[in-house]
């Protein structure tokens, strides 16, 4: 156990170090939970939670620590940290080591920690890719040390907003849940297969997920099926504060002593830094506006703009020759071939002065004055 | 009258084993001699090997807005300079868009090659005319260079697609147009990308604890 415990703490530190100079959030949540428990009667509790996350190049490291306060003065916490640092490149491989510590108490009953360790092989990119890997580990409830022993495979897939990700764990260790909840004593080897799907939406200021799976469980000569699932949403009604919303049901942690339970819950989530809210409508501005996609081997230019007749545009992909848009619903609009990349553009209409388009970046034009940076996809 | 049309047919003459591009020359608006010196710069690019479109079109604005001709050349020349520019800092391989793409980002004040080829060197094997426009998007929305240096490569390290990175520099061009502080919407819409691009934790996103594993904060109880 110390040893584990060691090396994750290692792992943790490297990783929360690296990503200093990156990207980071720190958020509170504080709310109400339905929650079912062993251990703590079935009552609506209060929650406290809090979030930290950090994701740089190569790692990420997140600690997050939740406690409820349900009825009959029970407090139920735990706690988890955990690092990762990715290998450098090499062709379409990387590596990739975790380190994993938490804790989990309950009153009246002692403390379970653990810690772990994992190394695993990367197929791909952060958008779709695989990893396989295993790791060592060891829990400690009291005087008791348990050891821990895992394989196991992940595979995701995103598409723009999307994120697919399908888990599988192969766990071998010592249980905490045969004998009651206030005996620090472990039973005996069991071994399970989670099999895991989750699927997240991260857009506009709205986060939800969904999340389910099975777990077949061998304890001595019996084998036992269970299945879990989650659903959460957080909206972002102002930018620094969310409303979250979440349910579902979980199985025995084995590892980190956490009981199963079943809970919904509602929240408010304060941040330290700024988010896109559900109420931010990015096409308000006044004036006209142009984008551009892809439609096949062309690029599709689209104009919008209150009141027109007439709309032109030109570029130095048009060698700076006017090109009059087609008027179609919504819009204006013209299919030509540009090469990727950014370009100079500006726009006409009804023949007035050429103008920016106003959600593009202006910059001036040693020969033409103001022109609008926009990159073609 | 007569004179002129003999020039032009000269002309015509003279640039008739120019390439497509060359062809496109809107040179019969302007003198002889400016005429000759354009056609030379042009004619010299592609022979070296670089886009010349990028220069064609540099002189064909000149044309449409009426800029007096040295002008013309000065910025032609400008243009072929910042090619050469993109190429060397997007070596060893760079396609004819990348170059082209370095070029325009070049254009825009504060951009340098080093920024080109830290992009290069964290891109080294896939075209990377996207993210320059992304690089270029930024730095004209008054994002400091360095900082937007950092984010482009962090992306692509990350494996940002290039709609995701044109998303990026879309918002944060409309919101600065809103009136926002560029770095301040670089902070808020690169959080929802980074939540879609965050690594997969390893042991913790495991099922033994599917109530932590999930995206964003503890879910139970």
């Amino acid at each position: 156990m110390r040893r584990a415990r060691l090396i994750s703490l290692v792992l943790l530190a490297l990783a929360a170090r690296a990503p200093a100079s990156a990207q980071w959030s720190l958020t509170g949540d504080a709310g109400v939970s339905h929650l079912r428990q062993a251990g703590i009667p079935e009552s609506n509790a209060q929650t406290l939670g809090a979030t930290l996350d950090a994701a740089g190049e190569r790692s990420a490291f997140r600690t997050s620590f939740l406690a409820a306060h349900a009825a009959g003065d029970r407090w139920t916490s735990q706690g988890l940290v955990v690092g990762s640092i990715v290998g450098p490149t090499a062709g379409a491989a990387h590596w990739q080591l975790d380190g994993v510590a938490s804790a989990f108490g309950e009153t009246s009953v002692v403390t379970t920690t653990s810690a772990e360790v994992a190394a695993r092989a990367r197929l791909g990119s952060l958008l779709r890719g695989g990893a396989l890997g295993a790791g060592i580990g060891a829990n400690a409830r009291g005087a008791a040390h348990n050891p821990l022993y895992r394989a196991q495979g992940d595979a995701w897939w995103s598409i723009d907003d999307e994120r697919l990700v399908v888990n599988m764990a192969l766990t071998h260790t010592r249980s905490l849940f045969a004998t009651t909840p206030t005996s620090p004593t472990p039973s005996q080897d069991i071994s399970y297969l989670d099999l895991g799907v989750n699927w997240r939406h991260d857009a506009g200021g709205l986060s939800m997920g969904v999340g389910g799976g099975i777990r077949g469980q061998s304890e001595s000569s019996r084998t036992k099926t269970h299945g879990w699932g989650a659903v959460d949403m957080a909206a972002w009604i102002k930018p620094q504060l969310a409303v979250t919303l979440g349910a579902g049901s979980t199985l025995d942690d084995a590892v980190r002593g956490v009981p199963h339970a079943t809970f919904a819950s509602v929240a408010v989530r304060i941040a330290a830094q700024r988010h896109t809210t559900i109420f931010s409508r990015t096409p308000t501005i006044a004036g006209p506006r142009i984008m551009v996609e892809r439609a096949g081997e062309l690029r599709r230019i689209e104009v919008r703009v209150d009141g027109a007749s007439r709309v032109e545009i030109m570029g130095d992909f048009t060698n700076w020759t006017p090109v009059s848009l087609d008027h179609v619903e919504g819009g204006w609009r013209v299919e030509r071939v540009i090469p990727p990349g950014p370009h100079r553009v500006a726009i006409r209409v009804d023949g007035g002065a050429w103008i920016v388009p106003t959600n593009l970046p202006r910059i001036d034009d040693d020969l033409a004055g103001p022109v609008g940076i926009i990159t073609v996809p | 009258m007569t004179r002129r049309l003999l020039w032009l047919l000269g002309l015509l003459v003279a640039t008739s084993r120019v390439t497509t591009a060359q062809d496109s020359l809107p040179l019969a608006t302007l003198d002889r001699d400016v005429a000759m010196r354009l056609t030379r710069i042009v004619d010299s690019a592609g022979s070296r090997g670089l886009p010349t479109e990028p220069i064609v079109a540099k002189i064909s604005q000149g044309v449409f807005f009426h800029a007096p001709p040295d002008r013309i050349v000065v910025a032609a020349q400008s243009v072929v300079a910042r090619l050469e520019e993109a190429r060397i800092a997007l070596a060893p391989k760079p396609t004819q868009s990348d170059i082209a793409a370095g070029e325009n980002a070049l254009g825009v004040d504060g951009v340098t090659r080093t920024a080109l080829q830290a992009i290069r060197s964290t891109s080294p094997n896939r075209p990377v005319a996207v993210p320059l426009g992304l690089l270029a998007q930024l730095v004209a929305s008054k994002v400091p260079l360095a900082r937007a240096t950092k984010i482009v490569t962090d992306l692509i390290k990350r494996g940002a697609s290039d709609p995701q990175l044109l998303a990026l520099g879309n918002n944060v061009s409309a919101d600065v147009v809103h009136g926002a502080q560029a770095m301040a919407s670089l902070d808020v819409r690169l959080r929802g990308l980074t939540a879609v691009l965050a690594p997969v934790a390893g042991v913790s996103a495991a099922a033994t604890d599917p109530g932590l594993a999930s995206g964003s904060g503890p879910k139970k109880p």
